[in-house]
C-alpha cells in the first residue's frame, strides 16, 4: 500500500490544523444552537479558544519574524523607512487579534 | 515551505533598498549634459555615489580616479550580502568578488615581471585590500614573480597556479599563469553554484551569471577577432569558462566566424536582438550590457525570496560603474553626443 500521507508530508500539517481550529469551534457552537450546552460542549469550547489564540499567535510569528527582519534590512540602509516599515509589522501582528477575537467570542457563547 | 522567505527576507529587503537609490533616467541624463568632468563630478557626488567619492576628493584627480570609489561602492555591497547569507550562496558572491581579486593579481604579477612598484600600477588596481582575504601588502613586497607565485600558492588560487607554474617555468610567460587565475575564478564561482541546495537559487544562479558571462565573450571574441585580427584559437584562449547560452562547442563556432555576417549568425536566437540594426563592433558593450540588464531585472520584477535578486544587483551595480566611467572618460576628451553609443539603453528607459 502506497504511504499516503508520508507523501503529502508538507501539507498534512497547515491542513490538519486548519480543520482543527474550524471543527472544534463548529462542533460547540452547534451545541450550543441545540441548546444542549453540556460539561463536554464547554470543554471543546475551552479547547477551541485555546487552539484559536495559540494557532493565530504561531501565525504572527512567522509573520512578525519575516517582516521584521525585511524591516530591518530596509531600515539598515535608509534609517527614514522606519515610520512605514512599522506599519507592516502592525499589519503582521494584526492576525493574533483575529485569534483573540474568535476565542473571545466562543468564551461568550461558553 | 517557509524557508526561503525566512532565508532571504532580510538580504531581500536590503537589496532591494540599495536598487531604489540607484542612478535613475533624469541622473543619466544630467551627467551626459555635463560639459567637464568636475560637473560630472558635482552631480554625482549628490547621488547615492556621493559618500565613496568623499574618500578620493584629497586625491589627485585622473581618469581613474572615479573608478576606486565607485569599485568601493561595489565591493561593499559584496560584502554586505555575503555576511547576511549562508555558507553556500555567500561562496557565489566570494567567487564574483575574487574576479577583481584575479585582475589584480594579474597586474601585480606584470609589475613585478618588469620592476614596477605598486605605486607606479595603482591607477589600475581595484580597490580590494579592504574586503580581501588575500594579504596583498606581503605579496607587493615579495621578491620578483617566483616569490609572489609562493605567496599565492597557499590561498585559493593556489591549485591553479601549482599547475600553471612549470608551463611559466619552461616558457618564460606570465600567460599561463594568468589564464589558471581567471579559470580557477570561474572554476570557483560554478561550484559554488552547484552547491546551492535549491533548484529555484541554482537555476537563477545559472541564468544570470551565465547571460552575463555570454556577453562578455561576445564582447571579447568580437574584439579580439575583428579589432585585433586575433586567430580563432586565440580568440578562445582568451574567452571565459563557463556561460548559459554557449557551450564550448558554440563558442568555437563564433570565433571561427570570419566576417560580421557570420558571427551574427553564430550567435544563440536568445541573443539576437543585440545587432539588430546595427553590426558596429566598436559600440557592442553597452548592447550587449543593456541585453544582460534586461536579465536582471527580471530578477526584481518575478517572486520575491531567491538568491537572484542579491546576484542580479552586484551584476547591476558593476554595469553602471562601467557605464559611469566610461561616460566620465569621455568628458575628458570632451566628447559630446555619444550618449547612445556609450550607455545600455535600459538605462535612459528606468524611472
Amino acid at each position: 500500500m502506497k504511504p499516503v500521507l508520508k507523501s503529502s508530508g508538507k501539507i498534512f500539517w497547515p491542513v490538519f490544523l486548519t480543520l482543527v481550529s474550524v471543527a472544534i469551534p463548529a462542533f460547540s457552537m452547534a451545541a450550543e444552537v441545540a441548546n444542549r450546552v453540556s460539561e463536554t460542549s464547554a470543554k471543546w469550547g475551552y479547547i477551541g479558544a485555546g487552539i484559536a489564540v495559540g494557532a493565530s499567535t504561531i501565525g504572527a510569528g512567522i509573520a512578525v519574524g519575516l517582516v521584521g527582519a525585511a524591516a530591518m534590512g530596509a531600515i539598515s540602509e535608509r534609517p527614514e523607512v522606519a515610520g512605514r516599515a512599522l506599519i507592516f509589522l502592525g499589519l503582521a501582528e494584526g492576525i493574533a487579534i483575529y485569534g483573540l477575537i474568535i476565542a473571545i467570542m466562543i468564551l461568550g457563547k461558553v | 515551505m517557509l524557508s526561503q522567505p525566512f532565508r532571504y527576507s532580510y538580504i531581500d529587503a536590503k537589496v532591494r533598498t540599495i536598487y531604489a537609490q540607484r542612478l535613475k533616467k533624469s541622473d543619466w541624463r544630467v551627467l551626459d549634459s555635463c560639459n567637464d568632468q568636475s560637473c560630472f563630478m558635482q552631480y554625482l557626488s549628490t547621488t547615492y555615489y556621493g559618500r565613496w567619492l568623499e574618500i578620493i576628493s584629497k586625491k589627485k584627480e585622473g581618469t581613474w580616479s572615479l573608478g576606486p570609489s565607485l569599485y568601493l561602492a561595489l565591493f561593499n555591497d559584496y560584502h554586505k550580502i555575503a555576511r547576511a547569507l549562508g555558507k553556500a550562496p555567500a561562496q557565489i558572491f566570494q567567487g564574483l568578488f575574487s574576479r577583481f581579486e584575479a585582475e589584480n593579481i594579474k597586474i601585480l604579477l606584470r609589475a613585478k615581471k618588469v620592476g614596477l612598484s605598486r605605486n607606479n600600477v595603482s591607477h589600475l588596481l581595484y580597490p580590494v585590500e579592504r574586503f580581501s582575504r588575500i594579504q596583498w601588502d606581503k605579496l607587493w613586497k615579495a621578491s620578483g614573480v617566483d616569490g609572489t607565485l609562493e605567496i599565492l600558492l597557499s590561498t585559493y588560487f593556489g591549485t591553479a597556479i601549482g599547475h600553471a607554474k612549470p608551463q611559466l617555468e619552461h616558457h618564460g610567460k606570465l600567460f599561463p599563469v594568468e589564464m589558471a587565475v581567471e579559470i580557477a575564478t570561474y572554476r570557483r564561482i560554478w561550484l559554488a553554484v552547484s552547491t546551492l541546495s535549491s533548484k529555484k537559487d541554482r537555476n537563477m544562479a545559472r541564468m544570470l551569471i551565465g547571460s552575463f558571462i555570454d556577453a562578455m565573450n561576445v564582447y571579447h571574441v568580437a574584439r579580439l577577432r575583428f579589432i585585433y585580427g586575433l586567430s580563432p584559437e586565440e580568440a578562445l584562449n582568451y574567452s571565459y569558462p563557463g556561460g548559459y547560452h554557449f557551450n564550448l562547442r558554440s563558442l568555437h563556432n563564433l570565433c571561427r566566424a570570419q566576417h560580421m555576417s557570420d558571427f551574427i549568425k553564430a550567435m544563440p536566437s536568445e541573443m539576437s536582438t543585440v545587432f539588430s540594426g546595427n553590426e558596429n563592433v566598436t559600440d557592442l558593450q553597452p548592447r550587449l550590457q543593456n541585453w544582460v540588464l534586461l536579465r536582471l531585472k527580471r530578477a526584481f520584477l518575478g517572486l520575491p525570496f531567491h538568491l537572484g535578486v542579491e546576484i542580479a544587483w552586484v551584476l547591476y551595480r558593476e554595469m553602471e560603474i562601467d557605464s559611469l566611467i566610461r561616460l566620465y572618460e569621455s568628458k575628458r576628451v570632451k566628447d559630446r553626443n555619444r550618449m547612445g553609443r556609450l550607455i545600455p539603453e535600459m538605462f535612459l528607459q528606468e524611472d
